[in-house]
């Protein structure tokens, strides 16, 4: 059930991001701009949103659930927007390997969020303030990493 | 400024000792005495010497190009390639074998119109405003799109006769585009010739007998309006919408979604997950890199009354899917190919069999468009002529030897449906049968139609163009002359 959780939460992230590009490349090319800033801020976009939702969404299921609930949560989200991805890298200017570090560090980001949350499980105990506690701390990180997200943004052409 | 320009650069491999036998020697000398303007095209003389196979690479500033050839051992090799005009040309050259050789070709870039003497008259005067460059025959460049340095040419017929078969090759192409030119002492013969090839109906071309006529004739020729067509890039609005790639990208992003859906609903395992992620990814990055590229092919010519020459412009679109380096054709039958703007990282490929540039290389990514123009003329034989008919309508008679199919009359503001018309037939246009445009082309016709003239529209039938797609598109503006003795009858 996490997988499918994650996987579908992923997607429904995913989704609106591939279609605003794809739209806003559709008018570009027919009025003759530029497409490469666009697949930029989609790129950018993904690697923002998705440690958003993994902070909010994972450290939850991991603090309900544990470790490996947190994990099967967090990671699918992180892997539904692959296919998206390599399109947008096709027709953006930023290089593969800074593309792939920002993933492999949201992949590692997603598993620190279960450790997290399955730490937050063991040390409280109380399930009446885990899950608050566990919501808070998640709507925290993904407010970290929208502060944070600029830092990564020049390293995908944005 | 003059005397600091090297106008003949020799550069001998950095080699700092006599050369040996078989030593890689590089020579590079600009056209026109290295004068140009900027944003212009000049040409650059390359001689090889050594042996084994070379790579030339020249740079002008944004413009790089690469050349090989294979010099034989005390047999030199000649290149010509049209450059971007810039104030620095730099040519490098690599032996397979090994050695190397590199130049800096320093060009003197006027603001003024230039003007190029070619005769050995010593007292002309340039008309004002013109910057005056003495030349001799060796100087004139052997590809017509050097020309677009000049603005001017004044050249005799000793001169004239000094030309190889390549110059007087591109002299005649620069005659053909429209370019102003005054021939002088030339025979009747020649001057005839010159005078059929000369584009613009002959407007931009004029032969005298002395140097002394020349300033004259050539203050004759500036009064005169040469008509040109739209610029090549202009031609973006007659465009159809390149949509292929965005196409199939829609597809691919949806494929990989339905992929990963299924996956949820039938493999919910977390390594499942991965490797069906993975798997779309990869698949739909490679069907996209997988397409060709989509290129679009417009072509505008128009002709005035009685002209031989239709001038022509043309924009190649491309719209490519591959990220990383992709290589462009360049269609042989289409001149003077140039980036319509600036093109990043490309490279032309000079091919030395068929004196052109072959191909360009570009880093391309997908959805990334890029744009070549071009610019010359082909003969026409259709020739019209109209007359006012009464009751608000006009005739429009077909002069040529040559029937002519289907078009569109552009007239007083309005489109009408022509059908094909034989040689001497009319064809009696009523202002009743007159539509607004509803089409790019016919937008664009009338706007190129002047008040009081008639002009048809044809389709032009690319076909014999390599590399022309099917969704390419070509037009002809043909402007009738006004019959005067019969108007208003």
């Amino acid at each position: 059930m996490s997988t499918r959780l994650g996987m579908m939460l992923g997607l429904l992230l995913a989704l609106p991001v591939g279609a605003w590009w794809l739209v806003a490349t559709r008018v570009a090319l027919g009025g003759g701009g530029a497409t490469a800033p666009l697949a930029a801020q989609a790129l950018f976009v993904l690697s923002a949103a998705r440690p958003m939702l993994v902070s909010m969404v994972g450290l939850r299921t991991a603090a309900l659930g544990g470790f490996q609930d947190g994990a099967r949560t967090a990671l699918p989200m992180v892997l539904a927007a692959w296919p998206l991805l390599a399109l947008a890298w096709l027709a953006s200017t930023a290089s593969l390997s800074r593309v792939l570090a920002v993933e492999a560090a949201l992949l590692l980001h997603a598993l620190l969020v279960a450790l997290l949350g399955h730490g937050l499980r063991h040390a409280l105990r109380d399930l009446r303030w885990t899950v608050p506690l566990a919501t808070i701390l998640g709507i925290a990180l993904a407010a970290g990493a929208w502060l944070l997200a600029g830092l990564w943004r020049p390293a995908l052409g944005g | 400024m003059r005397d600091a320009l090297t106008l003949t650069t020799l550069a001998l491999a950095a080699a700092l000792a006599a050369p040996a036998a078989g030593a890689l020697e590089l020579t590079a000398t600009p056209a026109w005495q290295g004068w140009s303007r900027p944003g212009r095209t000049t040409e650059i003389e390359l001689r090889v010497a050594g042996s084994g196979n070379v790579t030339i690479t020249v740079v002008a500033d944004r413009h790089r190009a690469t050349a090989a050839t294979a010099p034989e051992p005390g047999r030199p090799t000649r290149l010509r390639l049209p450059v971007e005009a810039a104030p620095v040309v730099e040519v490098a050259a690599a032996a397979s074998a090994g050695g190397a050789a590199r130049v800096s070709v320093p060009l003197a870039l006027a603001e003024s119109p230039l003007l190029a003497v070619v005769t050995a008259a010593a007292d002309l005067h340039a008309p004002a405003g013109f910057q005056p460059v003495a030349m001799v025959a060796g100087d004139l460049p052997a590809s017509a799109a050097a020309y677009g340095s000049i603005d001017a040419l004044l050249i005799d017929a000793t001169a004239l006769a000094a030309l190889d078969t390549q110059q007087w090759t591109a002299l005649l192409g620069y005659v053909g585009n429209c370019g102003r030119m005054v021939l002088i002492g030339a025979t009747d013969e020649a001057a005839r010739l010159y005078a059929t090839a000369a584009g613009c109906g002959g407007r931009a071309f004029a032969a005298v007998a002395t140097a002394a006529e020349a300033p004259d004739a050539l203050a004759g020729l500036l009064r005169r309006a040469v008509a040109s067509p739209p610029a090549a890039a202009g031609l973006a609005v007659i465009a159809r919408d390149d949509l292929g790639q965005w196409h199939a990208v829609v597809g691919a992003a949806l494929a990989a979604a339905a992929l990963l859906v299924l996956g949820t609903i039938f493999l919910p395992s977390l390594a499942a997950q991965a490797v069906l992620a993975a798997a779309a990814a990869i698949g739909a990055g490679w069907f996209v890199q997988s397409r060709p590229v989509e290129s679009q092919l417009l072509v505008w010519a128009e002709a005035g009354p009685g002209d031989r020459l239709a001038q022509y412009r043309a924009l190649l679109r491309s719209t490519l899917a591959r990220r990383g380096d992709t290589e462009l054709p360049i269609p042989a039958e289409l001149a003077a190919p140039r980036p319509c703007r600036e093109l990043q990282g490309a490279t032309w490929a000079w091919s030395a069999e068929d004196l052109r540039y072959g191909a360009v290389s570009v880093q391309g990514r997908l959805f990334e468009q890029v744009s070549l123009c071009f610019g010359g003329n082909f003969p026409v034989a259709r020739a019209a002529q109209w007359r006012a008919a009464g009751e608000g309508r006009i005739a429009v008679r077909n002069d040529g030897a040559s029937n002519w199919p289907a078009g569109t009359l552009s007239w007083a503001g309005t489109l009408v449906p022509m059908p094909g018309v034989a040689p001497g037939a009319e064809f009696l246009a009523d202002a009743d049968a007159a539509t607004g445009p509803t089409s790019a082309p016919g937008r664009q016709a009338l706007a190129r139609t002047l008040p009081g003239s008639v002009t048809i529209l044809w389709p032009l039938d690319l076909g014999p163009v390599q590399h022309a797609s099917d969704r390419s598109q070509g037009w002809l503006l043909l402007t009738a002359a006004a019959d005067a003795q019969r108007d208003g009858a």
